[in-house]
C-alpha cells in the first residue's frame, strides 16, 4: 500500500528531480513518508528516489533508515549522498560504525563520506585502514585524512608512509600534501614543513616527492631560494621542473636575486627556460641579468630574453632591445622588434623618440617601426621629417604614420601622397591613409582631407585618392568622384571607384550607366545591384532597385546576382519574382535558396504564399540539406495558416 | 648538488620549454612543416575516452610535432578500435596501446601527459586519477558534475602541482582574445553587463529497464558508468547520455564553461565570481541573472548570436560582441583598428600561445599554468553549477566564491554535491 501510495509522489519527484526542488524548508511529514519508503518493500528505484530528496531535506531522524542501505549495491551510492547532506553527529557516527561492518567498494564508499565531512573522530579508524590489506580502502583513507587535516590525521598519515605497498605509499605521500597545505593555511607551517619534508623520501614517486618538495621550499620563504636554485640542477625532471614552478610563484626578493646572480652561470640549455619563468616572475630586480642575456649568448637564449624584456622591462631595456632588432639572427631582431612594440612604462616612448633621427639607418627604421606600433603621437613630427628621406627609412616612416596619424594630421599624410612619384611609394602611403581613415569616425573629416588633396595631385596620387574616397563614402566625396569622371587620366579609377561605392547615394548614378549601355554598363549594373542588399534601404526601396534591375539582366550571370539580392527583400512581391526564375535548370539551386530565405521571414505574415511557393520549390530540389530547410519552413508556415 | 652531465628526455623538454616554445602566431600548418622532432623530445600522451570530440582534440594534438600519442583508454571497443587507427594512421605505425581500463594506462610511467574527452560525468574524476599518477592533464569541459568536484579537481592540481588545462579553447582563439583583451584594457570603459550564450535544458533521472550487458571487452559497464549511482545497463545511456541526468552537467555547462569563462575574464573576476544569482520565473534558464560584487551583471540567454558560444561585454564607453564563425563587432567600430596591436601585445606581455593545445603543450615544458587553469576552470565551473542550483530551487540564491557555499541556506549549500559510486571516489 505504502509503495503504491507514494510511487505516484515519487514519480513525480523524480520527473522533477532537477527543476523543482520546493523552495521552503523540509517538512517533517515529507521526511516521514520518505522514511517509510526506504523501509518498505519499495523498489529500488524508488528508495533511489527517496535517497535524492533525503539528500536536500532529510533531518537525523531519517539516518538509521539511510544507514541500512550503505550495504546494498543499488543504493549505497544515494545513500551516502543522503548522509552527507545531513549535519549532525548521527550521520556521522552512522558512517564510523560503517567502516566495522563493510568491506570493498561499500567500505571505500563510507570512507570517502568522512573524509568528505571533515569527520575528526574518523580519525584514528582511517589511520588504522592505511595499513589494511585492501589496497582501495588504505588509498581512500589516506585521501580521506588528507581532507579531514589536522594534527592527529598528520600523524597518521606520516606514520602510514611506512607501508608497503608501493600505490597505497604514494597515496599516503599526497594525504601528507593535502593534509599540510591546509595546516600551513590554519598557520601551522612548521608542522606542515615537517609532514611534508616527510613525504621527500626515494621509495616515493618522483612526482610525488616533486610536489612535496614545491612546499618544503615555499614554506621556507627567503631561506628556500639557494635549495630552489639547487634544485634546478636536478637530475629528476620532477625536481628541476618544480624549481622552475617556484621561480615563477614562490614571492621574495632573494628568490630573484638568486635566480639573476645563478642565470651566467648555468649552463646555456637551462638559461633559456629560467629567463622565461623571470619574465613571468614579473620582477624588475631580474632587469640586469635577463638585458645582458638579450645581449649576448646563444640566439635562442637571446630570443628569450628579449621576450622576457617585453614582460619585465622598462626605459632602460629599449638599447638592448634596439640592438638586437638589428641583429642578423631573424628569430633575435624579430623578438626584439616584437618587444619594443609591447614595453609598458613610464619613459619609453621618450627613449625611443630619441632614436628616431639615429645615425645608423638600420637603427633609425626600428625605431621608426617601434613609433609606429606604439603609436607614439608625440613622434608624428620626426615621423614626418623621416618620410622625407629615402629608402627603407621613408617607408618605414610613412607605415609609422599610418598607424599614428589621427584626424589633426590627415591632411600631413595626404601630402605626403601628393608629394610621392613611385608606384611603391604610393602603394604604401595609400595603405598607411586607408588605415588612418579605418581609426578616424568622422567621415566628413577623411573626405575632406582626402578631396583637399585632389587639386594638386599628379596623376598617380590623384587615382589613389580617388580609390581612398571610397573609405569615406560621405557626399562630398562622391561628388569628388563624379567630377573626375570626365578627367581622362584618372577616368577609369573613377568608374571603378564609382562602381564599388559603398552608399545607396551612388544608385542613381549607376543605374544611369547601367541604362546607358557602353563601355560602363556592366560595371553600372554590378553596381547598382550589389547596393540592393545594402542596410540602410527599406524592403520597398530595395523592391523597386529590384525592379529596376530586373529590366536591365541580360544573361544567367546577372539574374544569379539579382537572386542574391533578392534574398535581402523580405516581401511577397521579390517571393514572386525569385519564383518567376524557378524554371531556369542553370539557376535552380540558387533560385531555391533564394526563395527559401525571402519566404522564411515571411511564415507567419503571409504563410498561404509562402506554402505554395515552397511547394513549388520542392517539387523541383535534390539537395537533401536545403530541402530540410525548405520543408521546415513550409511546415511552419502550414501551421501558421492552420493547415 | 653537482651539475649534470646528461638530461634525460623528460628533463631536457622542461629545460628547453622556452626555446621549444617559441613559435606563437603561427599557423599549425606551418609548426608542421618545421619539421619532425626526435622521439626522446617528445610529449608523450594518452588519450582517454575518445568519441567524436575526442578525435578532433586527437587531430589538433597530433599536428604539433613534439607530441606523440603512445596509448588510448576507452571502455568501448569499437572507440578504442577507431582511436588507435586515427592515432597508428597519423604515425604510420601501429605502435599506439589500448586499454579498457584507464588506471591500467595511468600506472605506465613513460607516459607525460593525458588528454581526455570522455563524457562530463568522468572528467573530474580522469582528471583527478591522472594527476594523482603524475600525469599533467588536459581535460574537456565540463568539468565536473557538481560543485565539489571541480573543487577537489582544483585542490588535487594545487597539491600534485600537475599542469592542468580545461579545453575551453576560446580563451585562446585570436577574436575572443581581442574582445576580452578590449573590456580588460579599458577600451570599453566601465563595464556593467555582460551577456553569455547558454544552451537551455537539464535532463531528467531515471532508471531505464534493464538490459543484458554486454560483453566486457565490447563495452565494460562498470568502468562506462565509473561514479555515476547505479543505474542498470540500457543501451540508451550509451547512446543518450545527453538525455540523462547522472551523465550529463546539464545546459547551462554545455556552454557556459566556455560564455561564463570569457565573462570572468574580460572582468577580471576569473579567481573569484559573482554573489547572487536571480531566478528567471522560467524553467529554461534564459535571463538568468548572475550578479557580481562591483555591480556588472551576468545575462544567460540561448538567443541573439550570430554564431555558437557568443559573448556581449557593455561599457559605458564601447561594447564588443564575439561568438563562432563571425568577426567581432565592436563600438565604436575604430577598435577594429586595434585588432592586432592588442593581440600582439596579449601575446609579448603574457607569453601565451593563441592556440589552446599549444599553451598547454609549452606549459607542459614550462611547468607554468595553463591559460585555464584548475582554479580558474572551478570558477567558472561555479557559476554553471550554482545557476543550475538557482534554477532548481526556483528561487534567487546568494553565493560567497571565497568559501563556495551558499551564506544561511542550507537547502542550497546540500545541492553542491553528489557522492560517487565506490570505488569510483574522489
Amino acid at each position: 500500500m505504502i509503495r503504491q501510495m507514494n510511487r505516484a509522489v515519487l514519480g513525480l519527484l523524480a520527473a522533477l528531480m532537477v527543476l523543482s526542488v520546493p523552495s521552503t524548508p523540509a517538512q517533517a511529514d515529507e521526511v516521514t513518508d520518505l522514511i517509510a519508503i526506504l523501509e518498505s518493500d519499495a523498489a529500488a528505484y524508488d528508495k533511489d528516489v527517496a535517497c535524492r530528496r533525503l539528500a536536500v531535506v532529510g533531518t537525523p531522524a531519517a539516518v538509521d533508515a539511510i544507514a541500512a542501505l550503505l550495504d546494498d549495491e543499488q543504493l549505497a551510492t544515494s545513500a551516502r549522498t543522503a548522509l552527507d547532506g545531513i549535519a549532525g553527529p548521527e550521520a556521522a557516527r552512522a558512517l564510523r560504525s560503517a567502516l566495522a561492518e563493510l568491506s570493498g567498494a561499500g567500505l571505500v564508499g563510507v570512507i570517502e563520506s568522512l573524509g568528505t565531512r571533515g569527520d575528526t573522530e574518523a580519525v584514528p579508524a582511517l589511520g588504522r585502514l592505511l595499513h589494511s590489506a585492501d589496497p582501495m580502502a588504505a588509498s581512500a583513507a589516506a585521501y580521506a585524512l588528507g581532507r579531514i587535516g589536522g594534527r592527529e590525521a598528520a600523524e597518521a598519515l606520516v606514520a602510514g608512509l611506512s607501508v608497503t605497498d608501493e600505490a597505497v605509499r604514494a597515496s599516503v605521500g599526497l594525504g601528507c600534501i593535502a593534509c599540510a597545505v591546509d595546516l600551513a593555511a590554519a598557520g601551522d607551517t612548521r608542522l606542515a614543513q615537517r609532514v611534508v619534508d616527510a613525504v621527500r623520501r626515494p621509495d616515493l614517486p618522483s612526482a610525488v616527492v616533486g610536489a612535496a618538495t614545491y612546499r618544503s621550499i615555499l614554506w621556507r620563504g627567503d631561506a628556500g631560494a639557494r635549495l630552489l636554485v639547487r634544485h634546478l640542477y636536478s637530475n629528476d625532471p620532477e625536481l628541476s621542473g618544480m624549481a622552475l614552478q617556484l621561480i615563477r610563484e614562490m614571492p621574495g626578493a632573494r628568490v630573484t636575486a638568486a635566480v639573476g646572480n645563478a642565470l651566467s652561470r648555468i649552463p646555456s640549455a637551462l638559461q633559456a627556460p629560467v629567463i622565461e619563468a623571470l619574465g613571468h616572475r614579473g620582477d624588475a630586480a631580474a632587469l640586469p641579468a635577463v638585458s645582458e642575456a638579450a645581449r649576448s649568448g646563444a640566439p635562442e637564449v637571446r630570443v628569450v630574453a628579449c621576450r622576457a624584456l617585453a614582460q619585465i622591462g622598462d626605459a632602460s631595456a629599449v638599447d638592448t632591445l634596439l640592438a638586437a632588432a638589428v641583429s642578423p639572427d631573424e628569430s633575435v631582431a624579430t623578438a626584439a622588434a616584437n618587444a619594443l612594440a609591447a614595453l609598458q612604462g613610464d619613459g619609453i616612448d621618450a627613449t625611443i623618440a630619441a632614436r628616431l633621427a639615429d645615425a645608423d639607418p638600420a637603427i633609425r627604421v626600428v625605431a621608426l617601426r617601434a613609433a609606429g606600433q606604439r603609436r607614439m603621437a608625440e613622434a608624428i613630427p620626426a615621423l614626418i621629417e623621416a618620410a622625407s628621406a629615402q629608402g627603407e627609412v621613408r617607408h618605414a616612416a610613412i607605415r609609422a604614420l599610418g598607424q599614428t596619424c589621427g584626424p589633426d594630421r590627415l591632411p600631413d599624410l595626404v601630402g605626403i601622397l601628393v608629394g610621392l612619384s613611385s608606384d611603391e611609394e604610393i602603394g604604401l602611403a595609400e595603405t598607411a591613409l586607408s588605415d588612418t581613415a579605418s581609426r578616424i569616425e568622422d567621415k566628413q573629416v577623411v573626405a575632406d582631407a582626402l578631396v583637399a588633396g585632389l587639386e594638386p595631385a599628379a596623376t598617380q596620387p590623384k587615382a589613389a585618392l580617388l580609390r581612398l574616397l571610397r573609405t569615406a563614402p560621405v557626399s562630398s566625396a562622391l561628388n569628388a568622384v563624379r567630377a573626375s569622371l570626365g578627367e581622362t587620366a584618372v577616368q577609369d579609377t573613377a568608374y571603378a571607384a564609382l562602381g564599388e561605392w559603398p552608399t545607396p547615394e551612388a544608385a542613381p548614378d549607376l543605374l544611369a550607366l547601367a541604362k546607358a549601355g557602353g563601355e560602363h554598363r556592366d560595371l553600372g549594373l554590378r553596381g547598382y545591384i550589389r547596393l540592393i542588399g545594402s542596410n540602410d534601404l527599406t524592403p520597398e526601396q530595395k523592391m523597386a532597385m529590384c525592379n529596376e534591375a530586373a529590366a536591365l539582366v541580360a544573361n544567367d550571370g546577372e539574374t544569379d546576382q539579382l537572386l542574391g539580392a533578392l534574398a535581402t527583400v523580405p516581401t511577397v512581391e521579390a517571393l514572386d519574382m525569385v519564383m518567376s526564375h524557378l524554371d531556369n535548370p542553370a539557376l535552380s539551386a540558387r533560385v531555391c535558396w533564394a526563395a527559401v530565405t525571402v519566404a522564411e521571414p515571411l511564415e507567419q505574415s503571409h504563410p498561404a504564399q509562402v506554402v505554395d511557393a515552397l511547394t513549388r520549390v520542392l517539387e523541383v530540389m535534390d539537395n537533401p540539406n536545403m530541402e530540410r530547410r525548405v520543408r521546415s519552413s513550409r511546415d511552419r508556415a502550414a501551421e501558421a495558416a492552420g493547415q | 648538488m653537482s651539475i649534470p652531465s646528461k638530461i634525460d628526455r623528460r628533463s631536457f623538454l622542461r629545460r628547453t620549454a622556452g626555446v621549444a616554445a617559441l613559435p606563437i602566431l603561427i599557423p599549425a600548418s606551418s609548426r608542421r612543416a618545421q619539421g619532425a622532432v626526435a622521439a626522446n623530445e617528445r610529449i608523450a600522451m594518452g588519450a582517454i575516452g575518445i568519441g567524436g570530440r575526442g578525435s578532433y582534440d586527437l587531430q589538433w594534438f597530433m599536428q604539433n610535432p613534439d607530441v606523440q600519442f603512445v596509448a588510448m583508454c576507452d571502455a568501448r571497443r569499437d572507440r578504442r578500435d577507431a582511436a588507435k587507427s586515427l592515432i597508428d594512421n597519423a604515425y604510420g605505425n601501429s605502435d599506439c596501446a589500448t586499454y579498457r581500463d584507464l588506471r591500467d594506462m595511468l600506472a605506465r610511467d613513460d607516459i607525460d601527459a593525458v588528454l581526455i574527452a570522455t563524457s562530463d560525468r568522468w572528467h573530474s574524476l580522469a582528471s583527478i586519477m591522472a594527476m594523482r599518477a603524475g600525469k599533467d592533464v588536459f581535460c574537456e569541459k565540463p568539468l565536473g558534475m557538481n560543485v565539489r568536484e571541480t573543487q577537489v579537481l582544483a585542490e588535487v592540481a594545487k597539491q600534485t602541482k600537475r599542469v592542468f588545462q580545461v579545453c575551453t579553447q576560446r580563451r585562446s582563439e585570436p577574436n575572443f582574445v581581442y574582445i576580452v583583451e578590449l573590456a580588460r584594457k579599458g577600451y570599453l570603459g566601465k563595464l556593467h553587463t555582460l551577456t553569455a550564450h547558454i544552451v537551455h535544458g537539464f535532463a531528467p533521472h531515471v532508471w531505464l529497464p534493464a538490459e543484458p550487458e554486454p560483453p566486457k571487452d565490447e563495452l565494460d559497464w562498470e568502468l562506462f558508468l565509473g561514479p555515476v549511482p547505479y543505474h542498470p545497463y540500457n543501451r540508451d545511456y550509451v547512446d543518450r547520455r545527453h538525455a540523462h541526468a547522472d551523465f550529463w552537467a546539464g545546459g547551462l555547462h554545455e556552454w557556459g564553461a566556455h560564455t561564463f569563462d570569457l565573462c570572468q575574464f574580460a572582468n577580471d573576476t576569473a579567481l573569484t565570481g559573482p554573489t547572487r544569482f536571480v531566478f528567471p520565473n522560467n524553467d529554461t534558464s534564459e535571463g538568468l541573472v548572475a550578479q557580481y560584487e562591483n555591480g556588472v551583471n551576468l545575462t544567460m540567454t540561448a538567443g541573439g548570436f550570430p554564431g555558437t558560444c557568443g559573448v556581449r561585454f557593455e561599457g559605458d564607453e564601447g561594447t564588443a560582441m564575439c561568438a563562432d564563425g563571425v568577426m567581432p563587432e565592436v563600438s565604436p567600430v575604430s577598435l577594429l583598428g586595434e585588432r592586432e596591436t592588442i593581440l600582439r601585445n596579449y601575446v609579448e606581455h603574457t607569453g601565451r600561445s593563441l592556440d589552446h593545445a599549444r599553451d598547454f603543450l609549452d606549459c607542459v615544458k614550462s611547468r607554468r599554468d595553463p591559460i585555464a587553469s584548475a582554479e580558474i576552470a572551478r570558477r567558472a565551473h561555479d557559476i554553471c553549477h550554482v545557476g543550475a542550483i538557482c534554477m532548481s530551487l526556483k528561487r534567487d540564491v546568494t553565493w560567497d566564491p571565497e568559501t563556495s557555499s551558499f551564506p544561511n541556506d542550507e537547502e542550497a549549500n546540500r545541492m553542491r554535491s553528489r557522492a560517487n559510486r565506490a570505488p569510483w571516489v574522489l
